[in-house]
This record gives structure tokens, sequence and C-alpha cells, in this order.
């Protein structure tokens, strides 16, 4: 094997393709996305908050007003509680309010009916707000009806606050604060990227491959290096527009986002902080944001980061050699659907087991999932982030991706060989196997 | 002496046998016609030579010794499905291709360059493959196929896709290249090249060599032994019968009639001429060297 006619190959793989108006494109316009993702529901929240809004409330139970103070983000007014309903809703527009509550008298079991008017739906917060307020108030009177001596001191001393600080036993000992939801998301978008970049760049391969095959350059290009270095040339090749690519897309949105954190001020972070909370599908109360910050910085981005490097390229070279031996034994892409199911179902089927692993790291489904060279990528993704993966299992994970790389390769090679000489022919499974079995 | 021996090739696919002990020699500084009908082997042959393919058995050697990776080198192959890249720029595609053939940066753009302006499409450095048309793509191909000064330049079907114009040119080139030293394997179906230009020919059918040889030789030891005769007589009548000949072939063109006839066993073309001189006005009268299409075709049937 030639290097430096490998390197030829790979240098123009590599070229053609970042020289392409749309790859610039993708890899610019991608972050920006992904940065207004982050910010712009942050900025609505942020700005949200600012509007104070005003409830007005008719107490026809009398025990609420000491209840509700005004804050800042809501204004209460009183009105009496005899007055007319009716007059009041009609002049609603007028008194400049963003909802009228009316609280019934206190029935036979001293509980109360509310009904809040608005023009605009009340929001979540809001209704939470109010019904708790008022069941306390409710709470309060009737523990009063008791006659309990001392109550203030007794309530005092029952209630108790209870926080759960999670704190992960590491294996040397030590503990670590503990963030799950920012894990689970971690794990998510990493094993994602890597079962969309070893399809992405896989199918670029094969449409390399196919492109080269209808050009019929290919037998120009085969009779000056072997089959075996075009191969891997143009797999190594775009391997390096992918890492081109990942890099700048990590680079681009973190400066975006940090950029516009710069200019709008940290407020906008932590509102950022909160939405991934909700994007955590766990409701984590906006306390936790802080805590969810400090677990942030408790990850090791250079472990996450390595070992997506290393999984994305194993894994993507695994699954490109397949790609290119598909793309070898058909003359354009309409041909490749039924060709290509061993490598999609495989992957496929990995991205579904991922799905379970983010939320369950450690299950026998996982830890195995984990092992299995072909959904390996994606699953042992989604379990690093949660620093539950011993060194063992990484080291024999990555070990038996790298033999079952070159086993594939090997047999892709020589499908590779045989098929991008036949043109006109599309092949079948059995036409592969024979290709497998032939000699040079 | 040999540049190019192929000895007792056989390649087999599965149960398909595309080459059954074919064996060829190619002497140095000639062209060599490598002709046979479609699927016939020549291009699993080709590929052979070209390692692209390993024989079943048989071994190549190239200039006395064993054909091996590095030696493939000094070929240049102008493969019969021939393309390029269509979104690159014609210099750009034509300076990776040299450079694939192993030459040096600075090497490969002089000699572009002055390919280049030979055949006058400088301007056509800085287009993409994709706005040219199809002969200009040829062009580039074969200038890309002959870069790097290769000793055996392997052609299968070159004339394809070019207009007369451009065939002479390519035609001139192939003769240059082999007065300078250069050994040219050609595989055509267009017969008049072969007879134009190949010093010797090989002829393959169903994967078996059928004959191999120099060009002239075989058209002489085919030829049926045939004479034409051009003439015009008084009497404007067909040509009367004669013990010396046999009358395959008489009929009227604009100023004279041809006759085609076959010299009788025992016989001479010179006895003819006396034989016929007394009886028409003979304006020409020459051997028939039978034509490469008639063999090509009566060998290919023959084997039928």
């Amino acid at each position: 094997m030639k290097l430096s006619k490998i390197g030829l190959i790979i240098g123009r793989e590599y070229s053609v393709r970042v020289k392409k108006k749309s790859f610039i494109l993708v890899t610019i316009l991608t972050p920006i996305l992904m940065a207004l993702l982050i910010l712009v529901p942050s900025l609505i929240m942020l700005y949200n908050g600012e509007d104070q809004q005003t409830v007005m409330i008719v107490d026809r139970s009398g025990l609420l007003q000491p209840y509700f103070q005004t804050n800042e983000s809501t204004a209460y007014e009183f009105s009496d509680a005899d007055v007319d309903f009716d007059r009041l809703k009609s002049d609603y527009d007028n008194l400049s309010i963003n909802a009228l509550v009316v609280v019934s008298e206190l029935d036979s079991l001293n509980n109360v009916d509310v009904i809040a008017y608005s023009k605009e739906p009340i929001s979540l917060d809001m209704k939470q707000n109010l019904s708790s307020t008022i069941a306390t108030a409710l709470r309060d009177y009737k523990l009063s009806l008791y006659d309990i001596e001392n109550l203030d001191e007794i309530m005092q001393k029952v209630e108790s606050d209870v926080v759960i600080d999670a704190l992960t036993l590491t294996e040397d000992g030590g503990e670590k604060e503990d963030s799950v939801e920012i894990y689970m998301i971690l794990s998510y978008i990493m094993s994602f990227l890597i079962y969309m970049f070893t399809f992405m760049f896989g199918s670029m391969v094969m449409r390399g491959v196919i492109e080269e095959k209808t050009n019929r350059i290919v037998e120009v290009i085969v009779s000056s290096v072997s089959a075996f270095e075009l191969m891997m040339g143009k797999i190594i090749g775009v391997a390096g527009v992918a890492i081109t690519q990942f890099l700048i897309w990590v680079v681009l949105t973190i400066s975006l986002v940090l950029g516009a954190g710069i200019i709008f001020g940290a407020d906008l972070l932590s509102g950022a902080a909160n939405i991934s909370d909700v994007a955590g599908a766990t409701a984590v109360s906006a306390s936790d944001a802080t805590g969810i910050l400090a677990s942030l910085s408790s990850i090791d981005v250079p472990y996450i980061l390595g070992c997506f490097l290393i999984f994305f390229l194993l894994g993507y070279l695994l699954y490109a050699s397949m790609f290119a031996a598909v793309g070898s034994a058909v003359d354009n892409e309409a041909d490749t659907n039924q060709l290509s199911m061993p490598i999609t179902i495989p992957l496929m089927v990995g991205l579904f087991i991922m799905l379970h692993t983010f939320q369950h790291p450690s299950s026998t489904l996982s830890v195995w999932a984990s092992m299995i060279p072909f959904t390996s990528p994606m699953v042992m993704l989604a379990r690093i982030p949660f620093g539950v993966v011993p060194a063992w299992q990484l080291i024999l994970s990555i070990s038996l991706l790298a033999i079952t790389f070159v086993f594939i390769t090997y047999f892709s090679a020589k499908i590779y060989r045989v098929g991008i000489l036949m043109y006109g022919k599309k092949a079948s499974f059995k036409d592969l196997y024979k290709w497998i079995k032939s000699k040079k | 002496m040999n540049i190019l021996e192929c000895k007792n090739i056989t390649k087999r696919f599965g149960e398909f046998t595309a080459l059954d002990n074919v064996s060829i020699e190619v002497p140095k500084g000639s062209i060599f016609g490598l002709l046979g009908p479609n699927g016939a082997g020549k291009t699993t042959l080709i590929r052979i030579i070209n390692q692209i393919t390993l024989p079943t058995e048989g071994i190549v050697i190239y200039d006395g010794s064993p054909m091996t990776v590095d030696t493939v080198r000094k070929i240049g192959y102008l493969p019969e499905e021939r393309g390029l890249y269509k979104k690159m720029k014609v210099g750009e595609q034509a300076m990776y291709l040299a450079r694939l053939k192993g030459m040096k940066s600075d090497e490969a753009a002089k000699a572009l360059k002055e390919w280049f302006v030979k055949f006058g499409i400088r301007s056509w450095w800085d287009k993409k493959v994709e706005e040219l048309s199809k002969g200009m793509a040829q062009t580039i191909q074969f200038i890309i196929t002959v870069i790097h000064n290769p000793g055996l330049l392997i052609l299968d079907e070159p004339f394809s896709g070019f207009d007369p114009v451009n065939v002479q040119r390519i035609r001139n080139e192939i003769l240059r290249l082999r007065d300078e030293g250069t050994t040219v394997i050609l595989s055509t179906h267009n017969m008049e090249s072969v007879e134009e230009l190949c010093d010797n020919i090989a002829l393959i059918n169903k994967s078996k060599l059928i004959i191999t040889g120099q060009t002239d030789e075989i058209r002489q030891q085919l030829g049926s032994n045939q004479v034409e005769l051009l003439y015009t007589s008084a009497q404007a009548g067909s040509l009367p019968t004669g013990s010396s000949y046999e009358i395959v072939l008489d009929e009227q063109q604009k100023a004279s009639r041809r006759a085609v006839l076959n010299v009788n066993e025992g016989f001479s073309a010179k006895d003819i001429i006396t034989e016929v001189n007394e009886k028409v006005d003979i304006a020409s009268f020459k051997k028939l060297i039978p034509r490469m299409n008639d063999i090509f075709i009566k060998l290919v049937s023959e084997q039928k």
C-alpha cells in the first residue's frame, strides 16, 4: 500500500466535500439554529417575567386578604365582598387587570368555590399560586377552629423542609454532585449525534462510490491504485469531513451561546438551564437550576468528548465500509434500499436501545448492547455521561468494535473490489456472497 | 524483443470461464491489436494485464519479469468504460490523476501544460468537466492516459465518441508515441484502424485465442486466392469464361466493369493476366488481400 497515494485520495475526498456550498451552509447554519433554539425560549422567559400581572379578588369568604401579598410578578387588588359582580364583569376592560377571581362564601364544610375570569387564559403558574394560597388560608382557618393552644408554635415545629441532595459514589470512594437531568440530556444528544453522523457520513461514502461508478472513473483510478486503497481513502477522507463539521459545530455553538450570554447578561444562561430542565422531561423546580449549573461543571468534558470521538470514529468506520460495499453493488442510489437493510437495521436497533438506555444506563440490556459492536457506539455514548461505565467495559467495548471493524472491512473490501467494475447489473445478496468468496 | 508476454492465462469466475489458456506476445515498440466480439474476454485480459484482477492460472511478464503492482505504473490504461469526476475542474482533476500515477506535482503540472497547449485546450483548465462535450472529455482522458510517459499503452476503444478530425489527431498521436518507442495495445472494433495501425493482432472469441501474429501475414494466409480485375471490353459485355479462373463476381461500374476471380488450381495470377488480356482491355489488376473485417467475421462465425 502506497501511503502517498492514499494521502492523495484522502485529500481529494476531503477537499471536494468541504469546498461544497451545501457543506459550508450546513456547517455554519446549524450552530446558529442550535443557539437560537437554546436562546430564544429563555429570552422569551426573561422578558415575560418583567410584566407585573394584576389580579382582582372578590373575597366573599373574608379570609384571604392577609395571604395575598403583592410581589414582583403579581399585584393583588381586593374589592368589596358585596360588590355587584355583574357590573364588575361588564366593566372588566376598564379595570386594567389580568384576571378577576371570585371566591365564594364558606360552605358547610368550610370549603369555597373559586372562579377566575380573564380575557387571556391565565398562566399555569398563576393558577397554581392561587390554589395553593387559598388552600393554605383555608387550612389555617380550619385548624384555628379546633382551638388548640400554641397552635403557631406547633405548626412551626411540625413543618419540615426536605431537600434531596443527590450524590453519586465514584469508584475511588469519593462522591460527586449529581444531576441526573443534565446527564440524560447529554446522553441523549451524544448518542443521537453518533447515530446521525454515522448515517449521514456513511451515506456520503455510499453516494461517493456510486458517483465514481456511474461516472465511469473508477476503472481509471483502480489502474493506478488498488480498490482497497481507493475505498479506505474515501472512508478516511469523509471521516475528516465529519470531524471538521463536528468540531466547527461545537466551537460555534458554544461561542454563540456564550457570546449571547455576555450581551444579554448571565440571566439568560440560567434561563437556558431552566429550558433544559423542561427538555429533560422531568419537572424540576426553578431553584434547582443553580444546582444544574453547578453539576454542569462537574461533567468531565474531555473524557466525554474523547469517548465521543473514539466511538464515533470506530462506529463510522464499521458502517462506512458496509455503505461502500453497498454503493459498489448498485448503479444508482434508488437501488440501494434492499441492500442497505443489513446496515440500517442494526443502526435503528441501536437507536431504540439508546432510548431505553438514557433512562436506565445500567440495565442488563444497556450493558450488553453497549458491548455488541453494531449497537455499542450509540448505546455506550448514552451510558458514558452518567459515569456508570467501568474501565474494563469501556476497553472491552472499544476492542470488540475495532476487531469487528477489521473483519467487516475485509469482507466489504472484497465486495467493493468486484462491485465497482460491474456495470448495468443490480446485485442480489447471493451475488455479494459470491463476490466475497471470489479471488481477486 | 517482447515487452509483454501473457502465458497460458486462464480466468474463471465461479463456473464461468472468461479466458481459457490465452497466450499473447507483444513486441516492444509495436502496435498490437486485441480483437474479438463483445463478451469474448478482451476486457478481462486487459484487466489482468493491469493487475486489476489476477488470473486463475498463468502469468503476465512485463519487460522480462513478472508483472507487479509497481510495474503497473509503467502502463497507461484507457478503459472502454471511462469517465471523469463531473463536478471537478479539468486541471485539478488531471493533476490528481497524474499524481495517482506517481508523478510529482511540478512535473505533472509541466507535462499537462504541454499537452494542453499542444491540443489547443488551455482554456479548459478551469472548466468543470460537466461543461465539456463528450469529445472534449475523451480528449482529456487520452491526455491523462499518456501523461506519465508509459512504456505500454492499453487503449480500449480509444476512438469512440470522437469526430473524424479528432480520430485523426488521436491516430497521429498513437503513431507518434509508437515511433518514440511506446508499445500500444489497441482493443477496437474499428477494423480500418486495425489495418492502418496494428503491426500484430490477436483475436479472441468465446474465451479462447483464435489467432495471433503479424497483421500482414494473417491477411495473406487467410486470403482465399482471389484477384480483382477492372476492365472495359469492346463488346460491352461480360467477361468470357477462361481456363485459369472462375468468375465470382462480374458487375458494371461507372466507367468500367469489375470482376472478382478465383485463381484455379495449377494456375497463377500471371496466367490470368495473359488469358484475360486477349479478351478485354485491363484497366487495373490486383491480388485481393482480405480486409480485417472479413477475416474477423469469418473466424468468429466459423467457431459457431
